[in-house]
């Protein structure tokens, strides 16, 4: 593997930068991994293409709808949103560039004497990339409301301007926030953290005890918080008080709940990685790690169906939306422990069978319930059986 | 007598590459055997392929008569293999991974022995740290005691002795030398301490870019180190340059 992994990079120049050269090398590794599964990468490449053909279409479906409302906003409020698509492209820019400044002050390369400035640079350069790649969609998506919308209103230069602007002011800001400081390893941080000294009595269940403390050092990472502050974004102009701190309060459970339970899938692998080499009972395993998935996946329904009722529908369409939500995690999950032991396309297995299981509900609707209960047992099965 | 391990004509590739070849081996019960070689050699890779890890491209493995390739459970319920301290969970407490090793070899709860042994290490104000919070020696420390854990009949340890202070690789190797010494488990360990080597091991493999080289027991090291000329590091070092 090694072999393959390693397609021998340039050693970087003496006075080159070795950052440039560390991702030079792995992006070469990746595509000459994907040159040697010419079968796979054209299956992803093929998937990609249909999930971006498949928004853009769907982007298009929306932009007819409601470009005129859009291009309303724009005239009417253009100072809220702008500053709003700022705080929005800002937040993309972020998180990668502290992630950067914490490897530059810790990283595998921190001790090279090249280091802080040569991270600085290619940071500066990722940045410029966002921002020029953010500036061109923002002004095609303000173009293509402006042609959509001509009948209506007219917008002038001075209203699709921003979309070029607002992303390079982004980026210009950024440096200002991602300063390095004089203080010990920065707490504004974007990677997990563990908790403070855990309790000295053995836990009941030490996969379920593992997947909590997995949640709770991701709970209030950078990427939540900057997450969090777009959620503002969402609440609608004029909105009183009452309508923002609902907005937050949703926004924040959901973001949590999402934290717990890619905290229970993810140490499900972890700790089949951990035990691969005991005797461990599969149904020993799945009893142990499926505890708190199943609270997880159970947690959803009573809260989607209190948002839907709330948003105003019928509490017999909200339950049905809640339970088909409660069945999606269920597969999930089961297809997690089903492929535990060859967690390389996990996420890729995952979305097939979800895919699968909508098309099928698609196509027969009432066969729906049929079609995941079999999904379901043939899943359970496989996480039943050793590892091959 | 039934060998306690037995490879025969193991190969193992890892994405093309053969790391390992025509491997042959075998250890009875008691021994305390010592895998050696360059780096890359393959020792990991072997271990791994030993605990079921690595899967044989030929070959078979077989503990206690068991080929790992086929009845991996079983085969699992007589080794302890050490996994490395840099994969040990950060998010989980030298406790939290004795119990979990515990309950999944079926073991109640952590044996006595195994807690004395972390009292030996001077592990036991750590034992409800963070492994995260941890030095690379305690964690060391930990996956030694992981893979001792219940005393299995097949103990496979990689390069144990690292990042070990004197006092606790002093415990390690007086444990080691008792549970071999008792005749019901055997040690088959990765390392590049050829003092430890010379005054603790009676079996020796040596392992070059992926081959047997040389594969001594306690007799034929005996009868090889007879004349005296040159201790058994020499022997090594002049085998392996050649």
């Amino acid at each position: 593997m090694l072999a393959a992994m390693s397609p021998v990079p340039a050693s970087p120049k003496p006075g080159g930068n070795p950052v440039f050269a560390a991702r030079r090398a792995a992006w070469s590794n990746i595509i000459s991994e994907a040159a040697t599964r010419p079968a796979l990468t054209t299956l992803i490449a093929a998937l990609c293409l249909g999930c971006a053909a498949l928004s853009l279409a769907g982007l298009h479906a929306l932009l007819l709808q409601h470009a005129g409302t859009v291009s309303g906003w724009l005239i009417e409020r253009p100072a809220v949103i702008w500053v709003a698509v700022f705080l929005l492209c800002l937040a993309v820019q972020v998180p990668p560039a502290r992630r950067d400044a914490a490897a530059a002050r810790s990283g595998w390369l921190s001790a090279l004497p090249q280091m802080p400035r040569a991270m600085h640079r290619w940071s500066r350069w990722r940045s410029f990339g966002l921002a020029v790649t953010q500036a061109v969609v923002l002004s095609t998506a303000v173009l293509a409301v402006h042609r959509m919308a001509a009948g209506s209103r007219e917008l002038v230069a001075w209203h699709w301007l921003p979309a070029v602007l607002v992303p390079l002011l982004a980026w210009q800001v950024l440096p200002l926030l991602t300063r390095p400081r004089n203080r010990v390893c920065g707490r504004a941080r974007s990677r997990p953290r563990a908790p403070r000294r855990a309790a000295s009595v053995e836990p009941t269940s030490i996969l379920a005890s593992w997947q909590w403390a997995d949640f709770r050092s991701r709970c209030w990472t950078g990427g939540v918080r900057w997450s969090l502050g777009l959620v503002v974004v969402l609440v609608p102009a004029g909105a009183g008080l009452l309508q923002v701190g609902a907005t937050l309060v949703v926004g924040l459970l959901s973001l949590q709940w999402l934290q717990l339970w890619s905290s229970c899938l993810r140490v499900i692998v972890q700790a089949t990685a951990l035990t691969a080499a005991l005797p461990t009972r599969p149904r020993t395993f799945l009893h142990e790690s499926s505890r708190l998935l199943l609270l997880a996946a159970a947690l959803p329904v009573p809260f989607v169906c209190a948002v839907l009722a709330a948003a105003g529908l019928p509490a017999i369409a909200a339950l049905v939306v809640a339970v088909v939500v409660f069945a999606a995690l269920i597969l999930q999950g089961a297809t997690v422990l089903a492929w535990r032991h060859r967690p390389r396309y996990l996420n890729l297995r995952s979305a097939a069978v979800l895919l699968v299981w909508g098309l099928f509900s698609q196509a027969l609707p009432f066969a729906a319930p049929l079609a995941w209960v079999i999904m379901v047992v043939w899943l359970l099965r496989r996480a039943g059986k050793e590892a091959s | 007598m039934t060998a306690l391990l037995q490879v025969t004509d193991l190969s193992v590739a890892l994405a093309g590459r053969t790391v390992l070849q025509e491997v042959e081996l075998s250890l009875g019960s008691g021994e305390l055997a010592a895998l050696i070689g360059p780096n890359g050699s393959g020792k990991s890779t072997l271990l791994a392929a030993m605990a079921g890890l690595q899967p044989a491209t030929r070959g078979e493995i077989l503990i206690s008569g068991c080929p790992v390739a086929s009845r991996k459970r079983e085969a699992r319920e007589q080794l302890g293999y050490m996994v490395a301290q840099d994969r040990l969970p950060g998010l989980l407490t030298p406790r939290h991974c004795l119990t979990l090793f515990s309950h999944s070899r079926g073991l109640g709860s952590v044996p006595d022995s195994t807690w004395q042994q972390a009292e030996d290490f001077g592990l036991t104000p750590w034992l409800d740290e963070w492994l995260a919070a941890c030095s690379l020696g305690t964690r060391q420390k930990v996956s030694v005691l992981l893979a001792l854990l219940g005393a299995p009949p097949l103990i496979l340890l990689d390069e144990p002795l690292n990042g070990l202070d004197p006092v606790s690789a002093l415990a390690l190797k007086r444990w080691l030398v008792e549970l071999t010494g008792s005749g019901r488990t055997t040690v088959l360990m990765a390392t590049h301490d050829m003092a430890v080597v010379a005054s603790l091991n009676d079996h020796v493999i040596v392992l070059l870019d992926g081959r047997i080289l040389l594969d001594w027991d306690r007799a034929r090291m005996a009868r090889e180190l007879a004349d005296g000329e040159q201790g058994l590091e020499a022997r090594i070092a002049s085998v392996l340059s050649d």
